[in-house]
């Protein structure tokens, strides 16, 4: 099929775009890298009205760090951060998650603010995001905030975002060069989006782990995470850890994977991931 | 809407609807019909083009968006000439069979060959390619042809 007919804005400013998206508010949908909204524009699931393509926007694309954050503009493509070397340094679990996103085509398009926007529960740069606490800039005709990407994600598919809003920018802590990490995820087919996905980062003493596909928003792993620093880093010790990770979660549960077979999937990952990160 | 750029090194322009999506641009004006369109979702990969370098989904992005851009399709691989080097072992190891996956396939391995990064593994070839379906499951052979160009 093909898209519905829609007015056609192409704002060569981030205030141009701001001031477009606060004209038209609900109507109107940011264009980014459109590996998301086209097939659903394609398919007419998605017809807005006016279309404001952001991929002419000046400065809304890019990477560099400070002193204590890896800054990258949410234009950015998901190819980059794989290929820069200032992800694979400062963010090694970011770019090893964007590794499992699509496939090189759809990368070459697919910008990181494109993904953390459309929220879907099972998507690996969101999941990775929250575990690496990042803070998410965003920007409106009304001002500026911040939100951490922990509190960013509402429901699926549903953000934070305001219907004026635009993300702006993605500011990660640094890690240090020792740190250690593992990302994993099952799907039925390389580059599916994850039936479960986990990605897990130690940067002693700092332990972070986060989940993806078993609730609607990414879940960061805190009774796992308590139970390894409360009670140490031993195998039995990661055990009662998953096991009280999953006593207060409902899963779920759809076509492609049961609830059940997202825990089971979800306490294998962790594991893995875990023996991968963790001093034996 | 106008709009100007480059297709397989010849200066394009055209008037057209926004909502025209760059695969439908480039088969039904331009009559470049060598750009296949399998599922018009950005699944099946039948429709990559090679945008200013980087392969892409002609059917997830519209016409007006490549503007000021260079866009490379299969029937600029070789021109009126000879097969290049890629459509060559393609020939040479029946790296097809219905072919209709083919013109997808040959884009994204000519955005790798262009940058440098042709896999040169079984596995690193099927990961490279797997956001290009063929429904034929004719894999065997096109990693085959990869591998014999990386050789």
């Amino acid at each position: 099929m093909k898209p519905a007919a829609f007015e056609f804005f192409r704002p060569q400013t981030l205030d141009e775009a701001l001031r477009l998206l606060a004209e038209h508010q609900d109507d109107a949908r940011l264009l980014a890298g459109g590996q998301s909204l086209v097939p659903l524009m394609n398919f007419r699931l998605a017809t807005p009205g006016v279309l404001i393509d952001l991929n002419r926007a000046a400065g809304l694309a890019g990477i560099h760090v400070d002193d204590a954050f890896l800054r990258i503009r949410t234009m950015t493509r998901q190819q980059e951060l794989i290929d820069n070397p200032l992800v694979t340094t400062h963010a090694p679990l970011l770019a090893a998650a964007a590794r499992f996103v699509g496939h090189i085509q759809t990368r070459s398009r697919g910008t990181i603010g494109g993904s953390l926007a459309y929220a879907d529960p099972s998507a690996e740069l969101p999941v990775a995001l929250v575990a690496l606490d990042a803070r998410l800039e965003i920007k409106s005709t009304r001002g500026t905030r911040e939100v951490a990407a922990r509190g960013f994600f509402r429901d699926a598919l549903v953000s934070d975002l305001a219907p004026d809003e635009i993300l702006i920018e993605i500011a990660i802590p640094r890690v240090r060069p020792l740190a250690r990490f593992s990302f994993r995820e099952f799907s039925r087919r390389h580059g599916d989006f994850a039936i479960v996905a986990a990605a897990v980062q130690y940067d002693p003493p700092q332990l972070s782990i986060a989940l993806a596909g078993i609730e609607a928003v990414p879940r960061l792993c805190t009774h796992l995470m308590d139970t390894l620093h409360m009670n140490g880093l031993s195998r039995e010790s990661i055990e009662l850890g998953i096991d009280r990770e999953f006593a207060d979660v409902t899963p779920n549960t759809d076509l492609q994977a049961s609830g059940e077979f997202r825990c089971q999937l979800a306490r294998v990952l962790l594991r893995d991931c875990l023996s991968e990160v963790l001093p034996t | 809407m106008q709009l100007r750029c480059q297709v397989n090194n010849e200066e394009v322009e055209a008037d057209v609807a926004p909502r025209l999506l760059l695969s439908d641009f480039i088969r039904h004006e331009l009559r470049l019909t060598g750009t296949n369109v399998g599922c018009e979702m950005g699944v099946c990969g039948a429709c990559t083009v090679i945008v200013n370098g980087n392969p892409v989904r002609s059917c997830l992005m519209f016409a007006v968006q490549v503007d000021g851009c260079e866009v490379r399709t299969v029937e600029g691989l070789a021109g009126d000439g000879p097969l290049n080097a890629l459509q060559r072992v393609f020939h040479e190891h029946h790296a097809l069979q219905c072919g209709y996956c083919t013109p997808g396939i040959l884009m994204t391995l000519q955005a790798l060959i262009d940058r440098g990064m042709l896999p040169s593994t079984d596995t690193a070839v099927r990961e490279a390619l797997s956001g290009n379906i063929c429904r034929c499951t004719g894999y065997q052979n096109i990693v085959n042809a990869v591998l014999a160009l990386v050789r």
